[in-house]
């Protein structure tokens, strides 16, 4: 009998604390999660005469078949699997030499987290001109003499999405940085010290103490590095133009999903079936990733 | 627990600032929808243009237009035109009176979106001969109604560098007056003067389409499907390639590594540029050092081309105030304010009594865009050159670098905008 | 021995530690020293952006052209300021009860929670516009604050930070006869300062630099947060550079003056975060 009353107030308590949360994701996500579902069966017509037409998975079928998709899903993975983890690596080197005890470690930090202080569409301006023609990364790569003739990095088809995932790693690091370092500061000192005197060096104490008891942090990043990738978009957008060239080069997932969808009339639900996709390959490679890594996926083994 | 306290307290304040917001929005909503008892208000949406003198006189116009018909306007400025403007048809939320680029009239007028203007001519007697009949036409629909009265214009002309063409040894009556002469003009130059490319392009499809409907064929078929493939266009096209990929005496300003073709031409790197009207004021505000003409293009295979750009105004087929609408349209492209916003803007009037007026026949300037407007094919091909335009624009830089042949490039982009398109209508 | 390798670590620590600010600071610097500068220096690539003219035109071009830049800061610092506020108190409620809290559907929710940081937000802007429109919300701050009021992101973030938190704090609260709520904001909000700060940091960065959903959202000029009314400089046919920078530089420096200001409370939450 107390067991089930205490039950009882169990959930009214869990209610009070979700249920903010569960208005804003039922009105303004869900609620459009499940709009694009049904916009993903459809032909649709949402400007001038609306329509609707089931067309029943004809759009998934097409997106699987469409060599533009297949493209962008080339272009998007080959970035994810770069991006990703040489982002983590350098944020977790990073966050630990700042955590090391250095002087100066405030300046640093503060220096370092400038880039996260500023909007993606203003950073990709400036890095247009830092990587032109004769930008600065031109002029140093030839002083080294690392090349001959400078590299139009933007307008290459070969190399412009290199030049976008060096401007992303760039502009990404300082936040996961920030995430580890908050998460260091939680490892127990103790620990540390115990190694010293069993006197381990610096890599053997990084490697068997700070990796494992940060590796919910890691979780966290890579869960979120992956996400953030997938969508890749501002930049894309921002370098072709929109039209996700030069020759498909910078042709993404989610930049094909917003000409479909803003482009071009008719085709919102073609758009969405897409965006359903990518969401599905999202969803599996980090389902794949979390089992993988040590905490199982709700916690509740604890 | 000090901490603790600060929280909650700091809480609570933005709590009370969501309430007050929310309050301060819904009583502003509520003295919105009460102010429409004293005087009518009409929603008006354009983009702000190329220069702050753009805004003043649209801002005169509106305050023109409100004193002479006790209308109000409210302004919906478009940031990011297609992106809103989509948002805006989907949503219902579309104002009254919008601009319309000629390049979106035939998708817009398909969708149902625009209204006819052509009873509300004819009903005032709308005297519409006075336009260049190129402007005019871009508003025309396919049955022959009008959905539009063009606001100004733009085409191209050929800007010229004075002081590098004199480094060369000539001057601008040396410019070639025909295609093939002026290509071997640019080897020329590009011999005479070391470290300088003779001309800069953008590869846009807009700034190329006169070119590759030289030949007789058009870019589209005739049910508005890309026809970027077809022979004549490829061939029509091909030398201003070669004169790229090959003999590098025209370069994309994006090879030059710059952001734009005024950046280019503004920096003394180049000798010509082809560029629209609108280039004018950049380069006197950007480049006020730089000695620069321009001057009527070239022939191409003995005809005179050029591109016109118009934007106009429509209304809205799903306005409340159509009579009001009308009466907005009707006293912003008359003579009186025509001339008023393009003089005071520095934009083409797409009257040609204005024009005259204005003298911009005899401005040295202007004069070879304006005499352009006669004879320039419009930026409009069916109601599908957004794809087509998209698919060409990502491939094109590959063909000007010649990683890609141009035959191979046109039909990887007419093959892709027709999957596309078929998309859309199956 | 053992101190002649802590010396050579540290000193490795400095140089890498400065390369890499460097590489941070450099593009910043550029855009600094290009907002003094004018349209035709700045295009002029090669052209040394460290010596020649400077002036301030570009900022009193910015500041006479709009009279409305007070406005756009105004209403960018009231939205970041009170959206963050509802993120830091919602995403902490929610990410505690999927943590700690038993109630039927934890799991399912937790999902959700998941796929709604994934699906790509290119296609909620439609479907969200129309609920908006709905609402009678459009062209108000709330369009702009009410849908960003919970941020998935960091509700799995706090949820991933209370799994770790120790329970026997809560438990021993609990027999003092605390409640829920009470042990939450009494107890764990205090401990979970470090991650709080963090939290609202990069929630108030994602309203503050927000450009598509103002773009769309808000139409009277009025009412443009800073990122929309900077969009203004980028005309039809080409983009102001010397504008553009000088306006970036307005947007960072708010930021890292609020940054500064903030640092304290970063710092000593983190620390004490540590000494737990």
């Amino acid at each position: 009998m107390a067991r089930k009353s205490e039950r009882k107030r169990d959930i009214t308590q869990a209610a009070a604390f979700v249920a903010p949360m569960l208005l804003v994701l039922l009105t303004f996500t869900l609620f459009p999660i499940f709009y694009s579902l049904y916009l993903s069966f459809h032909k649709v017509n949402l400007v001038g005469n609306v329509s609707y037409q089931f067309v029943g998975l004809k759009n998934f079928i097409n997106a699987i078949t469409d060599e533009r998709v297949m493209i962008a899903l080339r272009n998007t993975l080959k970035y994810v699997a770069i991006v990703v983890p040489v982002q983590t690596v350098l944020a977790l080197v990073l966050a630990t030499v700042l955590n090391s005890g250095i002087r100066f470690q405030k300046t640093f930090r503060s220096l370092l987290f400038i880039p996260t202080l500023t909007s993606s569409s203003a950073l990709t301006l400036i890095f247009m001109f830092i990587f032109s023609l004769n930008g600065p990364i031109n002029s140093l790569l030839m002083k080294l003499n690392l090349l001959a003739a400078p590299i139009n990095f933007l307008n290459d088809q070969n190399s412009v999405m290199g030049a976008i995932i060096v401007m992303n790693i760039w502009s990404t690091v300082p936040m996961f940085m920030t995430i580890y370092l908050s998460g260091l500061q939680d490892i127990d000192m103790a620990m540390y010290e115990a190694a010293d005197i069993d006197g381990a060096n610096m890599f053997q104490k990084w490697f068997k103490i700070t990796v494992p008891q940060i590796a919910p942090v890691t979780n966290y990043v890579v869960m979120m590095g992956l996400i953030s990738t997938f969508q890749l978009f501002d930049q894309p957008y921002i370098v072709s133009g929109g039209s996700g060239g030069p020759n498909n080069a910078t042709l993404t997932l989610s930049l094909i999903i917003y000409q479909y969808a803003f482009r071009q009339f008719g085709t919102m639900g073609y758009a969405s079936a897409i965006a359903l996709l990518l969401t599905l390959v999202v969803f599996l490679i980090s389902m794949v990733f979390r089992h993988f890594s040590s905490e199982n996926v709700t916690g509740e083994g604890r | 627990m000090k901490w603790n306290h600060k929280w909650s307290t700091l809480m609570l304040a933005a709590g009370a600032m969501l309430a007050l917001g929310l309050a301060g929005c819904s009583s502003k909503g509520a003295s919105d929808g009460g102010g429409s008892t004293g005087s009518k208000t009409l929603t008006v949406g354009f983009w702000k243009g190329d220069s702050p003198k753009e805004s003043e006189a649209r801002d005169t116009l509106f305050k023109n237009f409100t004193k002479d018909t006790g209308i109000k306007i409210k302004q919906k400025v478009y940031n990011d035109y297609n992106t809103q403007l989509m948002t805006d048809l989907v949503g219902g939320t579309a104002p009254d009176v919008f601009y319309v680029d000629s390049s979106l009239l035939p998708s817009l007028q398909t969708k149902g979106v625009l209204e006819s203007l052509s009873s509300y001519m004819k009903k005032d007697k709308y005297d519409a001969s006075d336009f260049y009949a190129p402007t005019y036409k871009a508003f025309t629909g396919d049955d022959g109604k009008q959905y539009g009265l063009p606001k100004d214009y733009s085409t191209m002309g050929l800007y010229y560098n004075a002081d590098l063409l004199k480094k060369a040894g000539y001057t601008a009556n040396d410019i070639p007056k025909t295609d093939t002469e002026f290509l071997a003009f640019l080897k020329k130059l590009k011999t005479k003067l070391p470290g300088v490319t003779p001309m800069t392009i953008s590869p846009l499809l807009a700034r190329q389409m006169f070119i590759m409907q030289s030949t007789g064929a058009k870019i589209i078929t005739k049910s508005g499907k890309a026809n970027l493939s077809d022979p004549k266009v490829v061939s029509a096209l091909q030398p201003l390639i070669d004169a790229d990929a090959k003999d590098k005496t025209v370069r994309t300003f994006k090879e030059l590594g710059f952001g734009s073709a005024m950046d280019a031409f503004g920096s003394q790197k180049t000798v010509f540029s082809d560029e629209g009207a609108w280039q004018v004021s950049g380069l006197k505000t950007n480049f006020k050092d730089l000695n620069w003409g321009t001057t009527e293009f070239p022939t191409i295979n003995g005809q005179k081309a050029n591109m016109i750009f118009t934007v106009g105004w429509s209304m809205n087929a799903a306005s409340k105030q159509k009579d009001d609408a009308w009466r907005f349209i009707k006293f912003v492209t008359s003579k009186k304010q025509s001339q008023q916003y393009s003089t005071t803007a520095s934009v083409l009037p797409s009257r040609k009594s204005v024009a005259k007026a204005m003298g911009l026949t005899d401005n040295k300037e202007m004069a070879p865009f304006v005499a352009a407007a006669n004879y320039a094919t419009p930026w409009i091909a069916g109601v599908n050159l957004d794809t087509i335009q998209s698919r060409y624009e990502n491939i094109i830089p590959s063909a000007f670098q010649g990683k890609v042949t141009l035959a191979d490039a046109l039909k990887q982009a007419t093959d892709s905008a027709n999957k596309d398109i078929a998309k859309q209508d199956e | 021995m053992l101190n002649r390798n802590k010396k050579i670590a540290r000193v490795i620590a400095y140089v890498l530690l400065s390369i890499y600010a460097v590489i941070t600071i450099y593009p910043f610097l550029w855009a600094f020293l290009a907002s003094f500068k004018p349209y035709s220096d700045i295009v002029q690539s090669g052209s040394p952006l460290f010596s020649g003219h400077m002036s301030l035109d570009n900022y009193r071009y910015i500041f006479t052209q709009d009279p409305m830049f007070p406005h756009w800061i105004y209403n960018s610092l009231f939205i970041a300021t009170v959206g963050t506020a509802l993120n830091i108190l919602f995403n902490s409620m929610g990410g505690y009860a999927l943590a700690r809290l038993h109630f039927p559907g934890r799991r399912t929710l937790f999902m959700v929670v998941l796929v709604c940081i994934m699906v790509p937000t290119q296609i909620l802007l439609i479907p969200n516009y129309l609920i908006m429109k709905a609402f009678g919300i459009l062209d108000t701050y709330n369009a702009m604050i009410l849908p960003s009021a919970i941020n998935f992101a960091y509700i799995f973030m706090m949820r991933q930070f209370f799994i770790t938190f120790p329970r026997e704090l809560e438990e021993s609260a609990q027999l003092d006869g605390l409640g829920r709520l009470g042990i939450f904001f009494r107890i764990v909000v205090p401990m979970a300062k470090s991650s709080i700060a963090t939290q609202g940091i990069f929630v108030f960065l994602g309203f503050w630099n927000d450009f598509m959903r103002p773009l769309l959202y808000i139409t009277t000029e009025s009412k443009y947060t800073l990122t929309l009314g900077l969009q203004s400089f980028q005309t039809q046919h080409g983009t102001q550079w010397n504008y553009i920078m000088a306006a970036a530089m307005i947007t960072i420096l708010p930021i890292i003056f609020l940054y500064i200001l903030l640092n304290k409370y970063f710092m000593t939450g983190m620390r004490i975060g540590g000494e737990k």
